[in-house]
């Protein structure tokens, strides 16, 4: 699903050039539940954010389901990020304008998605998440654990066949932390491709793949 | 989707309260404005055209290649007749001249304005008769048709069709017996009445009336056809006189009288709807960059909304939709409020822009689908071109950038954009209160002179009951000098034959030279008017009235060649060559609006004609008491012509009218202007602040005090207004040069007017910090590091 060959990444400033990732190779195939750690600074979220279109890299090829990402316009991009992409992030970068249920049904009207089959999809969701009861409410009326499970699944509303999640846990206390690794377990388990940055060993272990990133380049992979 | 940006939109405007009362505040008074000069003029472009057979109505005027293309609407009153006579498409003429009368009626007396007009006056005009023929109602020369409001005044509930009532004006003065009562006059037309006599009054009274020589009365034709116009517009005036060779016609349509370009009210009126035109545009555009000023500094808080929408998918279209429908919703709640706020400000507007006792401005606001429509177009437009600038810029930025909190506009970049976002703000807020001063330059040099204090009362003199004599009017003057002027309340006393109702021609003997004003006064008309001289003397007080010295305006001074005083000039009727004694001030001597209006102005004292209106200086203490002791004198020395006056100010008001309310409506919409200037400013200088939450909360963290936070956020944000003032005032001295550049009389270049709008900027950004410096201070800082 992920190929990524040579990926660099680099700031310029003036004739020194600060880099970021540097020689990764990368690749990611369908149903694998991935963990990218590494300490601060060592280029994680970047890489996150290069597979999910985002950010570019400096050089490098990367191609998302056989198609070469860097020749593509803004249009393509938003369309990859609509039919296949879905974000988790570690501050859930919920909308505070909007309820529970309004955040979730956001990226459906993006979609241009049929009023019915919103409402179908949201409220499976719901349900599935347990939110039924909260869905009128505003982000900063729900626990963090809460926000996050919103989170989630305004990711999968999509019906993504990735999903990026970046330190989903990292501000979580444990019990809500387990709480959104199983369901990202339990989605890996249903054939969705999940890929991961996080600090924790023991989120790592909920993966299939742990990726060592230090200073920009990938130190060493394992499996579990 | 149009629904769920709607209410995320209205969320929007919720949640950042200040900034949308500051943006529905602006907006709403921007539309107010605009609606009101919207009106305004659309009333003058629809002026007149109430009349049925308009379209067929044309005003005759002439115009001389000495007069550089204008043309006056005086004509002499054997025109009309004969254009008839010769032209078959000219199907009807109309002649007609105003005049002030005295109406009495079983010992009621009633001073009001009318006008001398041929029997087919009222077939003509639609001015609808109530009661009477409007075929026949003038064809008696003893007939009078009033109006409804002044049927009222004098008769009562009495029926006035039938009785006789006695008239005194210039030259009459006989009974009128009243053949009709026509409905008031609406306000927006050119030709006003209270009372109608026919013409033939006026032939009878002059000589002139009836031939091809300058007449004062204005002359109207129905034309059936086009090629009739072009016919009257060839009418060759030469054939009729002996002299005077080089007149030419320009035929008016009725429609476009008020606007005319050849017309001096019509120039001034084009002038005052484009000036409202482009204050109105500016007052929207104001509106709009503060829309789009705050939009840009709120940029950053809305960032990440932004961001997080691209990350789900969102397209730049459906962004910019959103920021679309936000700005349309704020356009319309503006609209909104703007549209019972001009209904709250019209009754007032209308009242301030009326002369008591006038005819009505009388604006209103007409739900008519047509209104509704526009008003709705007006709020889209607006919207769309407020919401352009958040909607491009903002839907363009890159999610990676908020996701990374890398989007903080620090250094450099941040300290620019509010530079520039001050720079616009502090340019228009200068150049509205450098337009508002120009706005009062005007209105100080309107007269020339202060016109409160001083009374007129007119003689009646050309009706038997005043008097008809000269030398006899000049004595009964001089009596009722030597009689009130011991009165503690009277300072001093002039006449005059003309002023303050309007002038006559000094002909140059020299036939190139295009003539000047001439007004008739006495002796004393310097003083009583405290009218300036600037060089030269005054007339000596026991002047004869000889015409033999003049005195003339610094207008016709700068004319002449060589030293003035002493200089003589040569001209005038009978033709005369009286020697330059003095040079008195500019003053407004005749109502500029008016077709013949000449700047140039000769003051002489001749025994041509007998005084129309005593003038009295009164002092401001004790004017009731004065006033009658006034009436004591003169119902004691002048028996029979009954007491009435009015003080000169309502009088130029009056008669400047037109000006007045070019001039008041002006300074509304720069008032207007500045208000809305200071709005934005206040949203600059408080987002300028507010930016800076986090490292106010940092810097308490390490233990700053409440002062050195104050200082701190003062300090920046003066800085950079300082820097935005200094920018901004070559900036607002080329706006306002432009925008002045057609004044003749312009206010000078000063430092301070210049640097008011920085210095108003200025301390809103000082108040604004020191108040978000308080609230730093006792905020808890934990809150806003954590948001982050």
């Amino acid at each position: 699903m992920i190929e990524m060959h040579d990926i660099e990444k680099y700031h310029q400033s003036g004739p020194r050039k600060t880099y970021v990732l540097r020689y990764v190779h990368l690749n990611v195939a369908e149903g694998e539940f991935v963990s990218i750690m590494g300490p601060s600074g060592a280029g994680k979220s970047t890489l996150l954010h290069i597979m999910g279109m985002l950010d570019e890299p400096t050089a490098g090829s990367y191609r998302f389901l056989g198609a070469e990402v860097g020749g593509m316009g803004e249009k393509e991009r938003t369309e990859i990020h609509r039919q296949h992409i879905g974000f988790v992030f570690q501050a859930y970068h919920l909308i505070d304008e909007q309820t529970v249920y309004e955040n979730l049904e956001m990226p459906l009207l993006y979609q241009k998605v049929k009023g019915s089959e919103r409402k179908a999809r949201v409220s499976e969701l719901l349900d599935r998440f347990q939110m039924v009861a909260k869905k009128d409410l505003f982000p900063h009326q729900l626990s963090g654990g809460e926000q996050q499970r919103v989170g989630v699944a305004r990711a999968l509303i999509g019906q993504p066949t990735l999903i990026l999640a970046d330190e989903p846990t990292g501000n979580l206390n444990s019990k809500q932390g387990e709480e959104v690794m199983d369901m990202l377990r339990e989605l890996n388990d249903e054939g969705t491709t999940i890929v991961q940055v996080t600090h924790s060993e023991k989120n790592a272990g909920y993966g299939s793949r742990v990726v060592h990133l230090l200073d920009g380049k990938i130190e060493q992979e394992g499996r579990y | 989707m149009l629904r769920n940006n709607l209410i995320v939109a209205w969320r929007n405007l919720r949640r950042y309260r200040l900034y949308t009362a500051i943006n529905v505040g602006g907006l709403a008074v921007a539309f107010a404005v605009a609606i009101f000069v919207g009106l305004y003029v659309y009333r003058a472009l629809t002026w007149d055209r109430f009349h049925a057979k308009g379209e067929q109505i044309y005003q005759v005027c002439e115009t001389r290649p000495a007069w550089k293309g204008k043309a006056s609407t005086g004509m002499p009153g054997g025109l009309g007749p004969e254009m008839v006579a010769t032209l078959p498409s000219v199907l009807r003429s109309v002649r007609t001249e105003d005049e002030d009368g005295l109406l009495s009626y079983e010992g009621q007396e009633i001073t009001a304005k009318g006008r001398f007009a041929d029997p087919g006056f009222f077939e003509l005009f639609s001015f609808p008769l109530i009661t009477g023929d409007p075929g026949t109602a003038l064809d008696a020369p003893n007939s009078i048709v009033l109006s409804k409001r002044l049927a009222q005044r004098l008769f009562g509930s009495d029926d006035p069709m039938g009785q006789a009532l006695l008239l005194g004006g210039r030259g009459i003065s006989r009974d009128f017996i009243v053949t009709g009562i026509a409905e008031n006059v609406p306000y927006e037309s050119s030709l006003e009445f209270d009372w109608v006599i026919p013409y033939v009054h006026r032939e009878i009274q002059t000589a002139w009336a009836g031939d091809f020589r300058a007449g004062p009365g204005e002359t109207y034709l129905q034309i059936a056809d086009a090629a009739g116009v072009e016919a009257a517009q060839a009418f060759d005036l030469d054939r009729y006189m002996e002299q005077e060779k080089d007149r030419s016609l320009v035929i008016v349509p009725l429609f476009d009288k008020r606007l005319h370009p050849q017309l001096s009210g019509g120039r001034r009126m084009m002038s005052a709807l484009y000036t409202f035109g482009f204050v109105a545009g500016l007052v929207l555009l104001l509106a709009c960059i503060n829309y789009a000023n705050l939009a840009a500094g709120m940029s950053l808080t809305r960032a990440h909304e932004v961001g997080v929408r691209k990350v789900v998918g969102a397209g730049r279209g459906q962004l910019m939709r959103q920021y679309f429908a936000e700005s349309l919703l704020l356009s319309f709640v503006a609209l909104t409020l703007a549209v019972p706020l001009t209904e709250i400000l019209l009754p007032g507007l209308n009242r301030l822009l009326t002369v008591p006792g006038e005819f009505e401005l009388g604006l209103d606001l007409q739900y008519t689908p047509w209104t509704v429509v526009a008003l709705a177009g007006f709020g889209v437009v607006m919207g769309l071109v407020a919401g352009a600038y958040p909607a491009l810029v903002q839907s363009r930025m890159q999610p990676v950038e908020i996701m990374q909190d890398r989007l903080q506009v620090r250094g450099r970049a941040g300290r620019i954009l509010v530079v520039v976002q001050f720079v616009a703000s502090t340019v228009f807020l200068t150049t509205a209160l450098v337009v508002a001063r120009q706005v009062d330059h005007w209105e100080s040099l309107e007269q020339g002179y202060d016109s409160r204090l001083v009374v007129c009362i007119p003689t009646f003199a050309g009706s038997s009951r005043g008097g008809d004599d000269v030398h006899e009017s000049q004595r009964f003057l001089d009596i009722f000098r030597r009689e009130v002027l011991p009165l503690a309340g009277v300072l001093a006393v002039s006449g005059s034959s003309e002023f303050p109702d309007g002038a006559s021609d000094f002909h140059f003997a020299d036939p190139e030279r295009q003539e000047a004003s001439e007004i008739e006064v006495d002796p004393y008309f310097l003083r009583t008017l405290g009218l300036e001289l600037v060089e030269g003397e005054d007339f000596p007080p026991d002047l004869l009235a000889s015409g033999r010295v003049v005195l003339v305006n610094q207008q016709l001074a700068a004319t002449l060649e060589g030293p003035v005083v002493g200089s003589y000039l040569e001209g005038g009727y009978p033709p005369r060559r009286p020697r330059i004694i003095g040079v008195v001030s500019d003053f407004q001597h005749d109502d500029p609006g008016s077709g013949g209006f000449v700047p140039e102005l000769v003051l002489s004292v001749l025994p041509s004609r007998p005084i129309e209106t005593v003038l009295v200086r009164v002092r401001p203490e004790r004017v009731p008491e004065t006033l009658a002791e006034l009436r004591e004198a003169w119902e004691r020395l002048s028996p029979g012509v009954p007491f009435s006056y009015r003080f000169l100010d309502d009088h130029s008001a009056e008669r400047f009218i037109g000006h007045a309310i070019t001039i008041s409506l002006l300074r509304w919409v720069t008032g207007f202007l500045v208000l809305i200037a200071c709005l934005g400013v206040f949203g600059m200088a408080s987002l300028a602040v507010s930016r800076r939450t986090k490292e106010v909360a940092v810097r308490k963290v390490l233990g700053a005090s409440t002062a050195s936070v104050a200082v701190l956020l003062s300090s920046q944000s003066t800085r950079l207004v300082l820097i935005a003032v200094v920018i901004a005032i070559p900036l607002t001295y080329q706006l306002s040069e432009f925008l002045l550049r057609s004044e003749v009389e312009r206010i000078e270049f000063d430092l301070l007017s210049y640097s008011a709008g920085g210095l108003i900027a200025l301390g809103l950004t000082w108040l604004v910090s020191g108040y978000h410096a308080v609230r730093a201070a006792t905020a808890n800082p934990v809150d806003s590091l954590r948001s982050e």
